[in-house]
């Protein structure tokens, strides 16, 4: 920010930065956002949240209705972001009557780098414990690895390649156990059928799966089954083909480097250094009707041998250690412990809209009061 | 707009290393009854064991030829005016078989699959309540089986056309699913034939 006037002022003038700058690009952008919003939320009701993400605020172009493209919210975003930081950068102008607007436009500019944050760096999950169960680690909703692990007592060592990698004819490195995988094919979605392909390989698989068979993606990706088959590639030893399908329960258990590994295709896993046991679930329902009008989940949380109970309910999540605990469903099946459903959230980014909010306000105020002084000197003059 | 824009992000290209407790699920509530609670927790069998599954067909069903493996049973169910024509139903109501190991994922989590495949949503409230208002049955050797009924359930999105019909049976150390999908309509007049099929199957083996 230390350029020289006449350096901005000429840079200002140019004409592609006053192209750029035009204030029918920021309207534009803004309606643009708002249609997304709209659309956006009506595409969600018959395709799932996931995907009306991935579609309209994620990157690319999109078509409403079917045929009108718009730039997805990132684009816009980002259009947005330039137009703030050129505006900073070489138009507005370094005055003290100005200090308010500059105040304003920064914390605009930690509302927009709070959005990347969170785009980038934010984690969703969750968590289902019966009454009486401890969990340890969140499992994501769509997003599957394959984890190879061994169990060293109670900790589990795990090595996992995210679904992102496995793309047919990927070679994919197990350093831990001296052996590779080549990918054969990698199923979003599929059927899993016990007999073997004809002149199909022969797969290991814990629970006598033969063959896998594409299913077209389900509406609500949570619903997708997928399934993965590879090579295993170990020195010395003849190729073994796997087949891993996320349904099954029980991992494979296959001999790597001399030692029993077990082999899953399951959801992504985040390890957390806490536990917390469910010791109970509460639903009250509106009188004389099935409509809950709250849930109420009793917990104890173990940290560094120490435990403390919690309690998570509607709209009051348990935040501890950049991890935040929403209530978010529950089940009651008849006859069995009932369980609770934690939406888990670590979003680095989190607290960003909370300061933009506070400056921007704090911005407002300062030009009001800059304009208002004078504004009062020239009415008692006169 | 800001959490809409929150879709997580992910290291493409990198193994995850990483350290957890060894999870112990509770005691499964297993085997017998299947008074209206999940099959119970994953079976800590690693090793596959068998089973014999049979059953009676009703006389008016077909028999596909895609029948194998974990679908251990294809049928379709045609039109009563098409039946034993050998004239082929294109809209038949189709009738799978499959066998999985272990409680196979759970009652809510394949409840939840079968609502997705005929574009129905369910909240796990809903899920709860197709468990607890489902028939239960035995069948002609002492497996418990529940019915599954979701003819009765509209997405409310004008393009949904088909329904499931099911059972899910469970041994010790299987999951027996009967899913009947197609026309809703065809799914509704199919029921009981679907039930009678459901309480005809026969489980034996060691394991059953």
């Amino acid at each position: 920010m230390s350029a020289s006037p006449s350096w901005r002022q000429k840079a200002a003038r140019h004409p592609v930065t006053k192209a750029i700058l035009h204030p029918a690009i920021t309207l534009v952008s803004l309606l643009i956002l708002f249609a997304l919003i709209f659309f956006g939320t009506l595409y969600q009701a018959n395709h799932g949240l996931y995907e009306a993400q991935l579609r309209f605020f994620g990157y690319g172009i999109v078509p409403i209705g079917g045929f009108f493209p718009l730039p997805t919210a990132s684009v816009v975003m980002w259009i947005l972001s330039v137009q703030l930081t050129l505006t900073m950068a070489l138009v507005l102008r370094w005055k003290w009557s100005l200090a308010g607007l500059w105040i304003v436009h920064s914390g605009i500019m930690t509302l927009l780098v709070g959005g990347f944050i969170t785009q980038i760096l934010a984690v969703e999950s969750q968590l289902t414990l019966a009454e009486g169960e401890t969990g340890n680690f969140t499992t994501a909703y769509h997003e599957y690895e394959v984890a190879f692990w061994e169990s060293h007592g109670d900790t589990n060592q795990v090595f996992a390649w995210e679904d992102v990698n496995l793309r047919p004819g990927a070679e994919l490195e197990i350093p831990p156990y001296q052996c590779r995988i080549r990918i054969l094919n990698y199923y979003q979605n599929s059927d899993a059928f016990t007999t073997k392909a004809t002149n199909g390989p022969k797969f290991l698989n814990a629970s006598n799966i033969g063959m896998l068979e594409q299913r077209k993606p389900e509406k609500e990706v949570t619903q997708n089954a997928p399934g993965v088959t590879f090579t295993l590639l170990e020195k010395g030893k003849g190729d073994r083909e796997v087949l891993l399908y996320a349904q099954e329960l029980q991992p494979l258990i296959l001999t790597l480097d001399g030692r029993k590994v077990n082999v899953q295709l399951r959801l992504k896993h985040y390890p957390l250094d806490f536990s917390l046991k469910l010791t109970q679930f509460i639903k009250t329902v509106h009188p004389g009707t099935d409509i809950p009008s709250s849930f109420e989940s009793y917990a104890d949380l173990t940290d560094q041998g120490a435990t403390r109970p919690v309690k998570i309910w509607m709209n009051n999540p348990l935040r501890t250690k950049g991890y935040t605990f929403f209530q978010a469903s529950y089940a009651q099946p008849a006859g069995a412990a009932q369980k609770s459903t934690f939406a888990v959230v670590t979003n680095p980014g989190r607290v960003m809209p909370y300061i933009s909010s506070l400056v921007v306000f704090g911005g407002l105020l300062m030009h009001f009061l800059i304009k208002l002084v004078p504004f009062i000197r020239r009415g008692a003059a006169t | 707009m800001f959490g809409a824009l929150g879709l997580t992000g992910c290291e493409e290209g990198k193994p995850r290393v990483y350290q957890e407790v060894a999870f112990k699920p509770l005691p499964a509530p297993m085997a017998g009854p299947m008074a209206g609670g999940p099959l119970g927790m994953p079976s800590m069998n690693t090793s596959p064991v068998d089973i014999q599954v049979t059953w009676t067909l009703p006389d008016t069903w077909m028999v596909k030829d895609s029948a194998n493996g974990m679908r251990i049973g294809s049928f379709g169910i045609p039109d009563a005016g098409l039946a034993n024509t050998g004239e082929l139903d294109p809209n038949a109501v189709d009738v799978s078989v499959v066998q999985l190991a272990g409680n196979a994922g759970g009652l809510e989590a394949n409840i939840a699959r079968w609502m997705g495949q005929v574009g129905l949503k369910g909240a796990l409230e809903d899920i709860s309540l197709i468990i607890k208002a489902a028939p239960r049955f035995v069948t002609q050797t002492g497996q418990h089986g529940m019915f599954v009924d979701l003819t009765d359930k509209l997405s409310g999105d004008m393009t949904q056309s088909k329904s499931v019909f099911g059972a899910i049976i469970a041994t010790e150390n299987y999951t027996v699913f009967v899913k009947a999908m197609g026309q809703r309509s065809r799914v509704v007049t199919s029921k009981a034939q679907v039930k009678e099929f459901s309480k005809s199957i026969r489980i034996k083996g060691p394991q059953a």
